[in-house]
């Protein structure tokens, strides 16, 4: 069947430019790959990440308590290199406990490319499957792209808390609240072609 | 041959144990015909042994996404990493009258002159009727494109409902009993059993529904089955595990 037995499974997508990549959830063996990833990623891209990223413990702690009911982490992977990274995030309880949090990054060298779109495709997909009914996403409101990725993918713009938060250099950021109603996400599906119906009825 | 009694179900995707639970309850109900709404495969272990039991039991149906899926694997790029999983499984284990039994199920089946039966939509097997918009839309296709069908079967969704449009025009889920749902004549109807092999209403039992024709009412029915073996086939099969857990949360 070709690649890793997971509790998810894997899958793989095609990018824009004709390279395949495949998402699967992250496994223990992956530490190497994920820490690699990280240092890679430039300073301005991991101030939207909650924890040091770069350092080693950190990744050991992710990999040694991996918990997919908490946390559903997704990497993208070209051959063994791990390319991008978007997590979803569980509350078993209280009022929140049907919403999922949605993050994500992208290497630089892979953005553009759609990749972004699959994988938060792939989360709210999975979010369905889950029974989850609603995703949350907190984005940056001047990264164009990455809010066209969360829009493309069903999200929609619902509010936006000015100076909120703060970049590399200390400035206060304007962050965009963005949800994804997952029962109406599948109306995105509806089909624009006409299908001629009356010569597919199969009469009895 | 007049059909007084009609066995209707969806959603079987694979499962062996819930298939043949549903068969052991139907072999009480006094049937004349059995019917399915598509996904005859995908997710679960035992897409053959399902076909073969299906064919076995002369029973016809419509197509599903993953039945589509299944026979062209461009069809699954859309599909989630389970789903996908699945397929690729699915498809190493089919043998030629599998695809075949596969290649013949239509898009739609119209019975009786009155009933339409079909897997997502009235437009396609990959969209859903999951809401009161989206039934409202297939409401207003029937009553454009179909006006001489009141009743119609879907699936896909794996959860049982039934939406009701008045004369009005005014659009309503049904609340679902364990007795007869009368189907009255002023009205069109929605009409969705749930899921044989994956239920997804936290009810892990294998869902699927009795028409009564003659008395106009649809009957929800529930059966337990074998979940554990399901489960270890899935295991063995080295499918996603996570397909196997839900099983028994019934989502």
């Amino acid at each position: 069947m070709g690649g890793e037995e997971t509790i998810f499974g894997t899958k793989e997508v095609t990018l824009r430019s004709g390279k395949r990549i495949t998402i699967r959830p992250m496994i223990a063996e992956d530490e190497q790959a994920l820490l690699e990833f990280f240092r890679e990623l430039p300073d301005e891209l991991l101030v939207f990440l909650r924890h040091n990223v770069r350092d080693p413990a950190v990744i050991r702690e992710w990999v040694e308590h991996l918990s997919y009911d908490r946390v559903l982490p997704l990497l993208a992977l070209d051959g063994s290199k791990i390319v991008a990274d978007v997590t979803l995030h569980r509350i078993s309880h209280g009022w929140k406990r049907h919403i999922g949090q949605v993050r994500i990054v992208v290497s630089p060298d892979y953005q553009g490319q759609g990749l972004a779109t699959a994988m938060l495709n792939e989360v709210v997909e999975l979010a369905a499957e889950l029974g989850l009914e609603k995703l949350w996403a907190e984005v940056p409101l001047d990264s164009i792209a990455a809010v066209r990725a969360f829009r493309n993918a069903g999200f929609g713009c619902k509010a936006v808390i000015e100076g909120l938060v703060k970049d590399a250099e200390d400035n206060n950021m304007d962050i965009l609240i963005m949800v994804c109603d997952i029962e109406r996400y599948f109306d995105r599906k509806w089909l624009s072609k006409d299908v001629n119906l009356h010569h597919q009825i199969i009469r009895e | 041959m007049t059909v007084a009694r009609l066995a209707i179900f969806s959603d079987v995707h694979a499962n062996l144990e819930a298939l043949e639970a549903v068969f052991r309850d139907l072999d009480h109900q006094h049937v004349d015909r059995v019917l399915h709404l598509g996904d005859v495969v995908g997710y679960n272990a035992s897409p053959c042994e399902v076909i073969d039991l299906l064919m076995e039991r002369n029973v016809h149906g419509v197509q599903g996404n993953h039945d589509v899926a299944a026979l062209d694997l461009d069809l699954a790029e859309g599909f989630n990493m389970l789903a996908y999983h699945a397929i690729l499984y699915t498809r190493q284990q089919l043998d030629a009258h599998h695809v075949e039994y596969l290649s013949g199920l239509p898009f739609s089946l119209l019975l009786e002159g009155q009933f339409l039966l079909f897997h997502g939509s009235l437009e396609s097997v990959n969209t859903y009727i999951a809401n009161m918009y989206q039934a409202k839309r297939a409401f207003n296709f029937m009553r454009m494109q179909l006006p001489f069908v009141r009743i119609a079967f879907f699936g896909h969704t794996h959860v049982p409902k039934v939406w009701s449009r008045n004369s009005q025009g005014k659009i309503r889920a049904l609340p679902l009993t364990k007795e007869p749902i009368i189907l009255r004549s002023d009205e069109m109807y929605l009409i969705n059993p749930g899921s044989v092999g994956q239920p997804r209403q936290k009810d892990s039992r294998a869902h699927y529904l009795i028409v009564d024709i003659d008395a106009m009412t649809v009957q929800f029915r529930s059966v337990e089955y074998n979940i554990t073996l399901a489960q270890a086939k899935i295991l063995r099969a080295k499918l996603p595990e996570f397909l196997a857990t839900r099983l028994a949360e019934g989502i």
